[in-house]
């Protein structure tokens, strides 16, 4: 490195020195060819010469082109060639260095005729930063003029003072004209549709004042005679206050406008097409937030538009239940079971509690992912109608099928009892006719004495025999009148009214009732059959009470699930049940002989016990006492 | 020889005296014992020194101790004295079920529904007469 001059010390210096140092500066050297022998020189000492390849050159020409760049060696050599005594020449060309780059030098000179020897010299000099430089300025130009082209866009430069603008991009692609034809500031003014150009100065003229960036659009004419939309965005350049220059960029949006308009018209009809449907719809995010909704969706489920938003698919307080009117989770619903399916998931029922109407809906769901191009899912579309006039109508047929089941049990539980009924009344009628067949036969052919005894038999069987017919028209009457009300009885009450009936033969036997309803007091059962029941199980329990006891009777209800149990115990004469099993309930079969027995109390109410639907058993020991226990099914109420 | 002992076990009074009358009329003597229940009738057998019936008609609905009770007892007696008693069901039921149950009891010689005719017992008379025979 050379040391910094000082003033003085440069003036004490040769002006050769001088030269030298001037030139290293500038990064040239002084260069001379000599044509006659073909050698060439540099100036200066080659250790401060900022030629590093010179070190290595011997001084021949030759030499020298072998480190020219082959691409450039036709020109040098050409430049050489060419030489002629007097002329001025300039060249450029790539030398290798030696880090192995190439270097651009440029030489200037002039060939001269010296003491009868032909040379070429002037100066050579580096320009390798200066050439990088100059390329990337050019590569930038291209890249420019690629994107105005490609965006056609137009690139302005108006010169305010002036009123010239300096037109560059995409011009005659955008708008037909060259950019001569495009002219300056009046020619501009001229081409804005004459309806936006006070709104354009007027918002240009307040950037200008302010200095500030702008962005307008006009409708602009086209050479073709049709006018574009011109979005146009540019800034102002400033020069002691002033604005001076207006810069910027116009792009034609004419396609880009109409699109939108079309789409936002689409878009427009397509809502309103939406919100007319009687459907509900709605179009939710993976993150299963509403995007979408229209009229009848809010409607349906009974939120406002602004409720809807973030309204999400699986909010905590949705309520909802299902069919059968158990809770739905909300994992279940339909659209998150869409997205976990990645399928339609289709006609799913739910019951969507309204807190705003305080009421259930009942609506038909159906969840519809919308799959993108690569097979995933953007969105679920979701639809809802009203289903509660379908649900209503659904509950009204189980309803009806319910009760045909019903009717259906009690047609065949009423022709059990008919063919039973068709049983008793041939047997039990039976009996007496074929007794008074037997009679007429011994009158026909008896003495008088036997005809009068035969006549008084007669007369037994039949009174006999019409009893039996009463008796059976009791036993129709329990049948027939299955339409009996069911009321809401008390145990308690009921037995008050029978003991009340019974008193006579209670007090005459000294009969002790022990009563306990705390467990279950009351039953939705017909009155005239819980009466019958302790009518008839009170009357057996005093009439089979055996000689020289007591009656004590214990009658007790209680709960076993939903069913009521009542029981009623005696202290009687008892049956052998292994002997007699179910005919204790059957029409007509007196087990002791008491001679009140008509064999119909017990028939009777197992009659109506079943009528209802409920069962009856017994338990008994001879000589200990029997106990009843009835069972009447689902009374919730007995509590 | 000794008269046939025919005995009736029913719980109506009505059916002993068609029966006993029936009887009368017939040609020959025979004896004639009648019971209202089953009870009745196994007390009078296990009493030594009575007369063992020859023919048995039998009811099946009385009260305390039916016809089908009666049967279970009397089919725990010694076989010499089952043999000596002709049993007959004699029921107003016409119900098969009952024959049926009847069927199953080997000491039941036959199950007649009622009413029964003078030529029935003519018929059961002379046939255990010539068995006898």
């Amino acid at each position: 490195m050379e040391k910094a001059l000082t003033r003085s010390s440069f003036e004490r210096l040769s002006i050769d020195q001088r030269l030298r140092m001037a030139l290293s500066a500038a990064r040239m050297s002084l260069w001379e060819l000599d044509l006659t022998n073909k050698t060439c020189s540099w100036s200066g000492r080659p250790m401060n010469h900022f030629f590093e390849f010179s070190r290595k050159i011997d001084g021949s020409l030759h030499k020298y082109f072998e480190l020219i760049h082959p691409d450039d060696v036709k020109d040098v050599m050409s430049a050489v060639k060419n030489a002629k005594i007097g002329q001025v020449f300039f060249n450029q060309h790539r030398v290798l260095w030696n880090d192995n780059t190439y270097h651009w030098v440029e030489s200037n000179g002039r060939t001269i005729n010296s003491q009868g020897r032909i040379k070429m010299a002037g100066t050579i000099q580096d320009i390798t930063e200066r050439k990088i430089l100059e390329k990337e300025t050019a590569d930038w130009k291209i890249r420019h003029q690629l994107v105005t082209d490609a965006a056609g866009i137009i690139v302005y430069d108006y010169d305010i003072e002036s009123g010239d603008i300096l037109w560059s991009g995409n011009v005659e692609e955008v708008l037909g004209f060259t950019s001569k034809q495009m002219g300056n500031i009046d020619t501009w003014t001229d081409l804005i549709h004459p309806d936006d150009r006070k709104d354009t100065f007027r918002q240009l003229e307040k950037a200008q004042k302010k200095l500030s960036t702008f962005e307008v659009y006009y409708r602009f004419l086209k050479s073709n005679s049709e006018y574009c939309d011109i979005y146009d965005r540019g800034t102002f350049l400033e020069r002691e206050g002033k604005a001076y220059r207006m810069l910027g960029m116009m792009s034609d949006v004419t396609e880009w406008r109409k699109s939108r308009e079309a789409l936002n018209e689409s878009e427009s009809r397509f809502k309103s097409l939406i919100d007319k449907l009687k459907v509900g719809v709605s179009l939710y995010d993976l993150k299963m937030e509403p995007q979408m909704h229209n009229e009848a969706a809010c409607k349906l489920l009974g939120l406002t538009r602004k409720q809807f938003i973030g309204k999400a698919a699986l909010d905590k307080d949705w309520n909802v239940v299902d069919m059968d009117g158990n809770r739905m989770k909300p994992e279940n619903f339909p659209i998150p079971q869409a997205i976990a399916r990645q399928e339609a998931v289709r006609q799913v029922v739910m019951g969507v509690f309204r807190p705003k109407l305080n009421d259930r809906v009942w609506l038909m769901v159906d969840a519809d992912p919308i799959f993108n191009s690569e097979g995933g899912i953007n969105h679920v579309i979701c639809t809802y109608s009203d289903f509660s006039d379908r649900k209503r109508v659904e509950e009204m047929l189980k309803e009806k099928n319910e009760q045909l089941v019903i009717t259906s049990d009690l047609i065949s539980r009423k022709n059990e009892r008919l063919l039973e009924f068709a049983q008793i009344v041939s047997h039990n009628l039976r009996s007496p006719l074929t007794n008074i067949a037997a009679l007429v036969d011994l009158y026909k052919n008896g003495s008088s004495k036997d005809r009068d005894k035969a006549v008084e038999f007669i007369g037994d069987v039949t009174t006999k025999a019409l009893r039996t017919v009463d008796d059976l028209n009791e036993v129709l009457k329990v049948q027939q009148s299955e339409q009996v009300d069911i009321k809401l009885l008390d145990f308690e009450e009921v037995l008050q009214k029978v003991r009340e009936l019974l008193k006579l033969n209670l007090v005459e036997k000294n009969a002790k009732i022990l009563a306990d309803f705390f467990e279950a007091p009351s039953i939705q059962y017909p009155e005239i059959y819980l009466e019958s029941i302790f009518l008839n199980l009170l009357s057996n329990s005093v009439k089979y009470i055996g000689d020289g006891k007591t009656p004590a009777i214990a009658i007790r209800s209680r709960m076993e699930g939903n069913d009521i149990v009542l029981e009623f115990s005696d202290n009687g004469l008892g049956l052998d049940l292994g002997k007699y099993g179910d005919d204790i309930f059957r029409f007509g079969k007196t087990f002791h002989n008491t001679g009140e027995s008509k064999g119909i109390g017990l028939y009777l109410i197992k009659n109506q016990i079943r009528t209802m639907g409920d069962q009856i058993e017994v338990e008994s020991k001879v000589n200990e006492g029997t106990t009843f226990r009835i069972f009447f099914r689902n009374q919730p109420y007995g509590k | 020889m000794e008269n046939k002992t025919i005995c009736l076990v029913d719980d109506e009074d009505v059916f002993h005296w068609i029966v006993r009358e029936n009887l009368k009329k017939m040609e020959g003597a025979y004896d004639f014992i009648s019971f209202y229940n089953g009870d009745e009738i196994l007390e009078y057998l296990s009493e030594s020194g009575n007369t063992i019936p020859d023919i048995l008609l039998l009811d099946l609905n009385m009260p305390i101790c039916g016809g089908w009770k009666f049967l279970d007892s009397f089919k725990e007696m010694s076989p010499e004295f089952k043999n000596g008693i002709t049993i007959y069901i004699v029921s107003s039921s016409i119900d098969p079920k009952d024959q049926d149950r009847a069927n199953e009891y080997s000491e039941v010689s036959a199950f007649v529904s009622k009413p029964i005719t003078r030529d029935f017992l003519e018929r059961i008379l002379g046939s255990s007469l010539s068995e006898i025979n």
